[in-house]
């Protein structure tokens, strides 16, 4: 069963969620109505667990504790467990403050991968990872791929499997900010999406749901075969720049959440991951040109 | 003796280089030469820098020169980080 | 004790009978508490570990990852801590987390801390400090007060953490606050050579009495399984090597000698029980008895701290309790008219925090 199947009353506060998401069982319970309404509508492809299912994360998003609190200025408190990792924000942020959550559960615990941040997509078995900092317009560029056939594995975390070398999906929704969330629904008005929630540490966010297609492939691990740093810049030409395989190595070590901690295990399993891939920078100012060299990848 | 420090780990990718980690230092670096005989040389120990050129130019096919100064590079490199033994 | 993960912990063989609603809470409870690492060392010495459904293992095994490379981090730190500072003339002493891994305690498996606890004599904790910081280690920003409150009455000054590596030394002069009125100096304890760089440590019975001061004096528990179950070793370990007397008599004697009888006691109380050792257990209960508050009060306190599976959902007794061990804590560490100032100030810094802005980004904490 779906969660788009599940009854209405399942989906009131203070009634527990509980769903894979990719190799992650995730239980989420919640004092905010909003919370359980994005999830049905963003996770409703996503397959539903029994009660007595074994649970990854047990994830709690409620309110204050303190009586004013509870009804002015409503905070919403993130909760792994008993732990409370993140100090509280405003209570109408509850959906994307899940989805960080759930970035930082993933990255802090899931150590039988290696996980980059990263974007990362599939086409045709060209399999692009997509490193980058926040402003290169990594999201974006992202969200017009995938949106254009392209398979989502995912937006944020790219996780590497050390046992395996290849990549497992977990098809969760694209974040987009500010300009960019207009620049894609008008580009796909049909594409569903959360409501967009003003005001956040990042300005407007909103989170696009990701196509059927992807999220019915999360069990189809890919081997990367290029790495990619997007760099938007308006009205630039496009220009690309391969890079020898050492500074892709580098970088993306750079931008890895555990490369440290899994030490040898993290050297064995990034050296054999980069074998066999291609790297380059790549500059662009127009969305459609870079639509177009990624489709020529897939040629 | 030249000899990398022991926990030293290192994987030749053809046509790059080689990836260098020690587990004690948890140290990363890579040495753009692609040749797995003169890491494997320089895991099991030789006697001085000689034996080294040797395996560049055997491999490389390459002036006695040039392989000089790649075998000075690399072991600049190397003991900056602490990777050869003292 | 019905703790979920003390059960698991004194009776391995409980993994063949656990569904996978009990391998949940395990997982949770045990991230919670720091245990997930200790879990599966003990799952493994007793080769049971291979009842852990497939599903689960990933936790444990990733929590190992984290464990091992703790080590190879720590040893390396300890290297520049002895090059800085016995290099000085300063004799150091490694405490806890970091010294269980300098000795190769049976702690140390599974065990993640965060700070590197090292102790040196009063007179030379300012040259330790100035030292440690030519190597890199600084103070975060402080204000007059906290200096006064860790330097006067504490027995540690604030953490110095590296610049680069951004690990944590928690450097102490005692192991009690100089307020608290059981107080002594540090160098009545016994300490051993380490084998591997020039340090020292507690032997096994001071490194006991150590821990458990540590922990029944102390008035929050994040971790409190982890922390009981730190002393449930200790003592096995001691039993283990002692020839003479056994580990329960050397304990009491030590506690004696140094006047911490009324750590030690509650202490051994809880551990004994956790081993079965019934006469033993007995005999502290009786001498913990002889004090009302500490027998009716203190004890059942504790002991929800160390049965409770999350001691975040307890009833209102048990929030009392914990209320009664924080402000007993408290007491502990300083004498009233040091303590009503000091939680006074403590309160109007809150309140004028509280007025700002409140975080509102999200932000790590």
């Amino acid at each position: 069963m779906k969660l788009k199947d599940l009854a209405k009353s399942k989906l009131e506060s203070g009634k527990t969620l509980k769903f894979d998401v990719g190799p992650f069982s995730i239980a989420v319970k919640s004092d905010f109505p909003n919370v359980y309404e994005e999830i049905a509508k963003i996770y409703s492809e996503f397959e539903v667990l029994s009660d007595e299912h074994f649970v990854d994360f047990e994830i709690t998003l409620r309110n204050s504790h303190s009586l004013i609190r509870k009804f002015f200025r409503k905070q919403c408190f993130f909760q792994l467990g008993d732990q409370e990792p993140f100090t509280p924000i405003p209570a109408n942020q509850a959906f994307p403050m899940f989805e960080w959550g759930l970035n930082w559960c993933i990255s802090s615990n899931a150590h039988q991968y290696l996980m980059i941040h990263a974007a990362v997509i599939e086409k045709n078995g060209v399999c692009v990872v997509l490193p980058a900092p926040p402003g290169s317009g990594k999201s974006t560029l992202t969200a017009l791929l995938v949106f254009s056939g392209w398979r989502l594995l995912s937006d944020e975390l790219t996780l590497i499997e050390t046992s395996s070398g290849l990549i497992q999906p977990l098809a969760r929704p694209i974040n987009l900010k500010n300009q960019s969330i207009s620049v894609i629904k008008q580009a796909f008005p049909n594409v569903a999406h959360s409501n967009i929630v003003k005001d956040t540490h990042k300005g407007d966010v909103c989170l696009f749901k990701a196509p059927d297609a992807s999220v019915a492939n999360i069990d189809r691990k890919s081997k990367a075969t290029h790495i990619i740093l997007p760099k938007f810049s308006k009205n630039e030409a496009l220009s690309t720049d391969p890079m020898s395989q050492d500074s892709a190595f580098f970088e993306l070590i750079a931008n890895s959440f555990n490369y440290n901690i899994l030490g040898l295990s993290g050297f064995n399993t990034l050296t054999e991951f980069i074998d066999g891939t291609s790297s380059f920078n790549l500059r662009y100012g127009d969305n459609k040109a870079a639509l177009e060299w990624f489709e020529a990848l897939t040629l | 003796m030249l000899k990398f420090r022991s926990n030293t780990v290192t994987r030749t990718h053809e046509g790059h280089g080689t990836y260098i980690y020690n587990i004690k230092l948890s140290e990363t670096l890579f040495i753009p030469i692609d040749v797995e005989t003169f890491f494997t040389a320089l895991s099991s120990g030789v006697e001085n820098k000689s034996e080294l050129t040797e395996v560049i130019v055997k491999d490389l096919d390459c002036s006695e020169e040039h392989a000089m100064l790649a075998v000075d590079n690399t072991l600049n490199s190397l003991q900056q980080r602490a990777l050869i033994e003292s | 004790m019905s703790n979920l993960l003390i059960s698991l912990f004194n009776n391995p063989e409980l993994a063949k009978k656990l569904s996978m609603y009990d391998w949940s809470k395990v997982v949770s409870h045990g991230r919670d508490q720091n245990m997930l690492g200790r879990i599966w060392w003990r799952l493994q010495s007793n080769s049971v570990e291979k009842h852990v459904p497939d599903r689960v293992v990933p936790h444990f095994t990733s929590c190992n990852l984290f464990v091992e490379q703790q080590e190879i981090n720590i040893n390396r730190e300890l290297e520049d801590i002895s090059n800085t500072l016995v290099s000085r003339g300063i004799d150091t002493t490694v405490l806890k987390g970091a010294a269980y891994i300098a000795v190769s305690s049976s702690c140390k498996h599974g065990r993640i801390f965060n700070d590197i606890d090292i102790l040196v004599d009063h007179s030379e904790i300012r040259d330790a400090e100035i030292a440690l910081m030519t190597q890199g280690w600084f103070h975060k920003k402080e204000t007059d007060y906290d200096k006064r409150y860790f330097r006067e009455w504490m027995h540690e000054i604030q953490p110095l953490i590296h610049k680069d590596r951004l690990t944590t030394i928690d450097l102490h002069h005692n192991i009690l606050p100089l307020t608290n009125k059981k107080h002594f100096n540090a160098d009545k304890l016994k300490t051993i050579k380490l084998k591997q760089v020039p340090l020292l440590t507690f032997d096994l019975v001071d490194r006991f009495i150590h821990s458990a001061t540590h922990l029944f004096t102390e008035g929050e528990f994040p971790h409190a399984i982890r922390d009981i179950t730190d002393l449930i070793i200790l003592y096995q370990e001691l039993d283990g090597e002692a020839e003479t007397e056994s580990a329960h008599n050397l304990i009491l004697e030590r506690s004696k000698a140094l006047g911490l009888d009324d750590y030690i006691h509650l202490a051994l109380l809880f551990v004994l029980k956790n081993l079965d050792k019934e006469l033993e257990h007995r005999q502290v209960e009786s001498l913990v008895s002889k004090n009302a508050i500490t027998f009716y009060v203190t004890v059942p306190a504790f002991k929800f701290v160390f049965t409770a599976d999350s001691i975040a959902q307890g009833n209102f007794i048990n929030n009392v309790g914990l209320f009664w061990l924080y402000m007993r804590s408290h007491l502990i560490k300083m004498p009233l008219h040091v303590l009503i100032p000091h939680i006074c100030r403590k309160f109007i810094h809150n309140m004028k925090e509280k007025f700002k802005e409140e975080p509102v980004n999200g932000a790590n904490k």
